[in-house]
């Protein structure tokens, strides 16, 4: 059955609850599986192959060729196999154990019912070999059957998100259930004599913002250095991303000086009051760069993408000299940096330009872009 | 406007390119000063800061003017390069300097009574054609200091900032630069050190409030409000330290400012300056018994500071022929300067205004010593052979003095200037004695 007869019949869902209810609690009561004369399952087709997936296994059930009834009591040894023949006539023939044969089909059959289809796909290819040919026959049935199921996209897709089997295996009561849980939430929130539950609810919570700022830091005061890109091909882009860190704790650092002494140290002249430079210290978000490999590093960038980032460019331009060797242009260090969260930009471009002696010579720059970036929490 | 909102202001900046350019200026001053703290500064290491911090400041206040931060360091800036110019000023009347000293020297012995009145006479005229050769050197003053004009009209605008602190800082460093700019300048500098916005902050008044949009009370924060209750008690101390601090800071510089107009005053300068000085070395004692700020570097900045004043109304003091007399010189007067000023750097090592008032003092030290030599060489033509020994020792420890003084005014200045030091000259080769 396809996802989008699924969805439509959820839709008609609760038009046809008393139905589903009764067809769900049915099943639940006595363990039989869904009669193809059940109303509820002739209004569409999908319903009984829906029916057929969420049903218990019979207590006690015995593979039937269709259409034959089931002995009376199958508690009788049958001779099935081969005889050996040897020079001296029939000399041993080989017992086949029906019993243990078909217990071992009840014990897949189970295994499929509880969900372990994989474990019961294994169990009926096993069984394919067994002495019992009707054994034989119902494994291979029922092993076609079961991989049909494994090979459906919500089985596959289940393995990443288990709530695509939830909503395919049980399903009428995937929905009841949900109903269930919204209605009680419903019920927390709104119903005033509640209300007291919602206040447990909510103390309980508190803690969440905290968390989802650590984990996903949603505002600015932390926002990771992702690579930058080199412009050019002599350029230092590790080093410039390493400067860019210690140039935001630098930044910390002026500041804390600015108002560390009564007077700017070379003159007889005050500095800003402590208060004040703290209370600008205060809120400067912090900067940081962290390198994992593997695996950890595709979460970390997930983590990264998510919450605040610092994207850069850098170019070392050279100086250039004229056919005598005398100096043209002083070298130059250009470096653009922007702030994103997710696929939002927050910041930026700031753009900086500084003389430099080399490519080397990066803490000037770095420091500019990192100030810029800190001053996102400074601004009106 | 509310005030609360106007103290955001003042916390805020315009956008992050006015709070990068102030924080760039403000590294590159701070670098600078890490520069002339060193032993030997590099000329192009202080040119390169000092032109870095210029350049943002300026262009940060030119394009967010609304931004107070900026501006007041760019008056801190603006004060710094200028005492740069000071220095290179200073040394280019080095000879007139030197004058200035040899002036307070034949003054000194006009109106000594060993001498005779042929004697007195010759000196008072040695000092009067001293005095004319050092005019440049008096008229320094009288030269426009267009970045000190500029500084104290930034300051002068923060006098009307959002917050009270600021006004006071920038309160007190107008007054500062007001000293500097000379002896008319003074009473101004008296007038904003008494006016409201110098006043201290009562423990009254309310207090800046912080409109920062409270933070959720939850258990991550609550963590955050326990741990960050300590560094609020230290913050509170080190404020209230601050504000010790700051009190004897404005008292000093009052004080110094009403001795420095007393001895302007020479009809009834010597009760005036007797009291005024009395008063300005209470300060000083103040400052001594200050237990509370002990243990912080406030109290080496203020006793450095005060020092440093001191030094200087002891130079004013000798220039002023009424509050001289045999008993108490105009050399001794330098001699006393030139001690504050040292003891000012014992506080605060490589201190750029102790060290330019020291190097212009030896500057002067120099002239005395020569003016001495020259006076005991004339006596020395007219001595008796048994006198003449004595005479030319005499002679030629006043010679070593004028070469000593000039040499550390030279390495004083070459320090302030980032040059490399002049050759060392041995003492001991000058002379015979």
């Amino acid at each position: 059955m396809s996802w989008k007869s699924r969805f439509a019949l959820s839709l008609c869902a609760p038009l046809s609850v008393g139905a589903l209810l009764y067809a769900t609690f049915a099943w639940g009561q006595d363990g039989k599986q869904a009669d193809l004369s059940n109303p509820a399952c002739q209004c569409q087709s999908a319903c009984c192959g829906a029916a057929r997936a969420t049903s218990k296994p019979p207590a006690r059930r015995t593979i039937q060729p269709s259409g034959a009834k089931a002995p009376p009591s199958m508690n009788v040894n049958v001779l099935v196999g081969p005889a050996s023949i040897t020079a001296t006539g029939v000399t041993s023939i080989p017992k086949c154990n029906v019993v243990e044969e078909r217990a071992k089909l009840d014990a897949a059959q189970y295994a499929r019912n509880d969900g372990y289809r994989e474990q019961a796909a294994n169990q009926y290819l096993a069984l394919l070999k067994s002495c019992d040919p009707r054994t034989r026959v119902a494994a291979s049935d029922q092993f076609h059957v079961t991989h049909e199921q494994m090979s459906s996209w919500w089985w596959q897709m289940g393995r990443y998100f288990p709530p695509f089997r939830w909503y395919n295996v049980h399903f009428p009561r995937f929905w009841i259930a949900l109903a269930i849980a919204g209605a009680l939430v419903f019920a927390i929130v709104y119903v005033p004599k509640l209300r007291v539950v919602h206040g447990i609810a909510h103390w309980f919570a508190k803690p969440r913002p905290g968390l989802t700022e650590r984990i996903f830091a949603t505002q600015f005061p932390r926002a990771s250095i992702m690579t930058p890109s080199k412009l050019t091909p002599d350029t230092q882009a590790d080093l410039f991303a390493a400067m860019l860190q210690s140039s935001a704790d630098a930044a910390r650092r002026v500041l804390e000086r600015a108002g560390g002494g009564l007077q700017v140290r070379s003159t007889a002249l005050l500095s800003l009051p402590s208060e004040m430079t703290a209370r600008l210290t205060d809120s400067l978000p912090t900067i940081k760069r962290v390198d994992l490999t593997g695996f950890a590093r595709f979460f970390l960038y997930v983590k990264r993408y998510f919450g605040w980032r610092v994207e850069s460019q850098v170019g070392f331009c050279p100086p250039t000299r004229s056919t005598d060797g005398s100096p043209l242009t002083p070298g130059r260090l250009v470096a653009s940096a922007t702030l994103h969260s997710a696929w939002k930009l927050r910041g930026g471009p700031w753009p900086v330009a500084r003389r430099v002696q080399d490519q080397y010579d990066i803490d000037a720059v770095a420091f500019a872009i990192a100030v810029r970036i800190m001053g996102m929490s400074r601004g009106r | 406007m509310d005030a609360k909102l106007r103290i955001e202001d003042l916390l805020s900046f315009s956008d992050e390119e006015s709070f990068g350019l102030f924080m760039e200026g403000l590294r590159a001053l701070q670098l600078y000063e890490d520069e002339t703290l060193r032993e030997q500064p590099a000329r192009s290491n202080l040119e390169r800061w000092m032109q870095d911090a210029l350049e943002c400041l300026r262009d940060c206040v030119s394009q967010y003017a609304v931004d107070l931060f900026p501006r007041f360091y760019l008056g801190v800036a603006l004060s710094m390069r200028n005492q740069e110019i000071f220095v290179v000023r200073l040394q280019e009347v080095s000879s007139a300097c030197v004058a200035a000293g040899q002036y307070l020297a034949h003054r000194d012995m006009s109106r000594d009574p060993e001498l005779s009145s042929e004697e007195r006479e010759f000196e008072a005229r040695r000092a009067a054609e001293e005095s004319e050769v050092a005019r440049p050197y008096w008229k320094l003053d009288h030269r426009p200091w267009p970045l000190l004009k500029e500084a104290s009209e930034i300051f002068q605008s923060l006098l009307s900032a959002p917050s009270s602190k600021l006004q006071r800082v920038a309160a007190y460093n107008l007054a500062q630069i007001y000293g500097r700019r000379g002896q008319k300048f003074l009473e101004r500098g008296i007038n904003v050190l008494n006016g409201p916005e110098a006043k201290p902050i009562s423990k009254s008044a309310p207090k800046e409030v912080d409109t920062r949009p409270a933070k959720r009370l939850n258990f991550l924060n609550s963590l955050n409000v326990l741990l960050s209750l300590t560094a609020d008690r230290q913050s509170e101390q080190r404020a209230r330290l601050e504000d010790i601090a700051l009190d004897l800071q404005f008292d000093c510089l009052r004080e110094s400012f009403k001795v420095r107009v007393a001895a302007r005053d020479t009809v009834s300068a010597p009760n005036n300056f007797k009291e005024t000085y009395a008063n300005f070395k209470a300060v000083g004692d103040r400052i001594e018994g200050a237990t509370g700020i002990g243990d912080l570097v406030f109290k080496k900045d203020l006793q450095a500071d005060f020092l440093t004043k001191l030094g200087y109304v002891d130079y004013e003091r000798a220039l002023n022929p009424a509050l001289t007399s045999p008993s108490f010189t105009a050399t001794e007067c330098l001699e006393q300067a030139s001690k504050s000023f040292l003891m000012a750097l014992e506080h605060k090592e490589h201190w750029n205004p102790a060290q330019i008032y020291l190097a212009m003092i030896r500057r002067a030290q120099s002239g005395v010593a020569e003016a001495f030599s020259q006076h005991v060489d004339r006596r020395l033509r007219k001595a008796h052979s048994e006198q003449r020994d004595l005479l030319e020792r005499e002679r030629n420890n006043f010679r070593q003095q004028q070469k000593q003084m000039t040499r550390e005014a030279d390495e004083l200045f070459a320090n302030l200037q980032g040059l490399p030091m002049p050759a060392a000259t041995s003492a001991n080769s000058l002379g015979d004695g």
